[in-house]
């Protein structure tokens, strides 16, 4: 059956497109050195914030040299803070994509998606700590250009679920759309929608997202009627062309 | 301007003004912070000024969205002293347009109200509330477009209508 061949093939295609990004986004084993300056520095900025933790603390936090942390990060303090912001937001999608695995139906996906992000970052105590006290050191992360890296990430852990049930341009286009409502609800929690509500985040999928989904029918025993799912939806988008290149 | 602010002193900006540093700071009291402040909430005016001019006579809503969104990404785009701040340092300037992001988006949704009140509507659907969602939605958007090209109409007009306007107008 041709429809199986293809399906097949673009699962594959995907896995072998996950695995090549995936190996750039390894977070460093346990017991690395790398590892070891990145657990000191987060414990450290869980203790006094990131704009009081100095090169010295983390080092002495490490039981290493200021010579082997810089051995390490050349780029010193900012090069470990970026570090950890990377392990920190790998490992948040980590997450993310563990809840994601075993939902069977797109709505329940997306309000998945939305409800675990923003109830994670809800309870990330430093977090909402520098949020609170030290901003300069966090909203970069969330604002403009740092929303790049968390894009990039919503393609290789989130958007390959929501490829079972949209095309692949609608569901990355689709990842970075959840992803703009979880940091919305961060930076303005108390705006108009509670993501962290169950009840709430199924009602804004139901009325703002799956409205502008033209939804596939994830898996079809009836293939005669293959085509006319896409048809019901009249503002199905079109292909985004320019979804999956670097910006 | 040649230096960033962050490295900006009070004296510099005040022998750029040719006004004495007491004079700075009896306009400032705050000093430097102030001034970062200051500077924020005109570049801020002055760019949504511009951009409601710019979108005021749109034939309906949706190119209404779709000129606004072009219109403020090219504004991003070749703002060079928020582009210079972003490169260098954008702790400095970032959590000052956070603060102002709540009025900014109460402003945008208070431009928009009139005009999506006039559109054909879904049912259902609460016109002040969907007022400060297109205009969050639109913020997010005018700080980075993600993966859509927002200087080609018809990728915008997808955009809109798939993750603006979907289940809020209805079309034709």
């Amino acid at each position: 059956m041709p429809t199986l061949a293809v399906r097949q093939c673009v699962r594959y295609c995907l896995i072998v497109s996950r695995t090549a990004v995936a190996g750039r986004l390894a977070l460093d084993p346990p017991g690395s050195l790398e590892r070891r300056i990145i657990d000191a520095a987060r414990d450290c900025c869980g203790r006094y914030g990131w704009s009081k933790t100095t090169l010295d603390d983390i080092a002495r936090s490490a039981g290493l040299s200021r010579a082997t942390l810089y051995r390490a990060f050349p780029g010193g303090r900012a090069a470990v803070k970026a570090a950890v912001t990377r392990y920190e937001t790998v490992d948040f999608f980590q997450q993310i994509e563990a809840e994601l695995v075993g939902v069977d139906d797109l709505p329940t996906m997306l309000t998945v998606g939305l409800t675990a992000a923003s109830r994670r970052l809800a309870d990330d105590a430093d977090l909402q700590f520098s949020l609170q006290h030290e901003p300069g050191e966090v909203l970069p992360q969330f604002l403009f250009r740092g929303l790049d890296d968390i894009f990039s990430l919503c393609r290789v852990f989130v958007a390959p679920h929501l490829q079972r049930f949209l095309g692949a341009d609608e569901a990355v286009a689709t990842s970075e759309l959840l992803a703009r409502l979880v940091v919305m609800h961060l930076l303005s929690p108390g705006g108009s929608v509670d993501l962290t509500d169950r009840s709430a985040a199924e009602h804004l999928v139901r009325t703002r997202i799956l409205p502008g989904l033209a939804v596939r029918v994830p898996t079809a025993p009836s293939s005669d009627t293959g085509g006319a799912a896409s048809e019901l939806h009249a503002n199905s988008p079109a292909p985004l062309a320019a979804a999956t290149h670097g910006r | 301007m040649l230096v960033t602010l962050g490295r900006t002193t009070v004296e510099e900006i005040a022998g750029e003004a040719g006004v004495s540093r007491a004079t700075v700071y009896r306009a400032f009291p705050g000093g430097r912070e102030e001034i970062v402040a200051a500077l924020v909430d005109s570049q801020l005016d002055a760019f949504f000024d511009d951009l409601a001019d710019h979108v005021r006579d749109a034939p309906d809503f949706e190119s209404m969205l779709v000129r606004g969104l072009m219109h403020a990404h090219a504004g991003m785009v070749d703002h060079r002293l928020l582009q210079r701040v972003l490169d260098v340092e954008p702790e400095l300037v970032l959590p000052e347009l956070q603060r102002r992001s709540r009025s900014l988006v109460g402003d945008i949704a208070d431009f928009l109200r009139p005009y999506l009140a006039a559109a054909e509507l879904c049912d259902d659907v609460d016109v002040d509330e969907t007022c400060r969602w297109l205009a969050r939605l639109t913020l997010s958007f005018i700080g980075n477009p993600g993966s859509w090209d927002l200087t080609d109409e018809c990728e915008t007009t997808r955009l809109v209508r798939s993750q603006f306007l979907a289940g809020v107008v209805r079309r034709p």
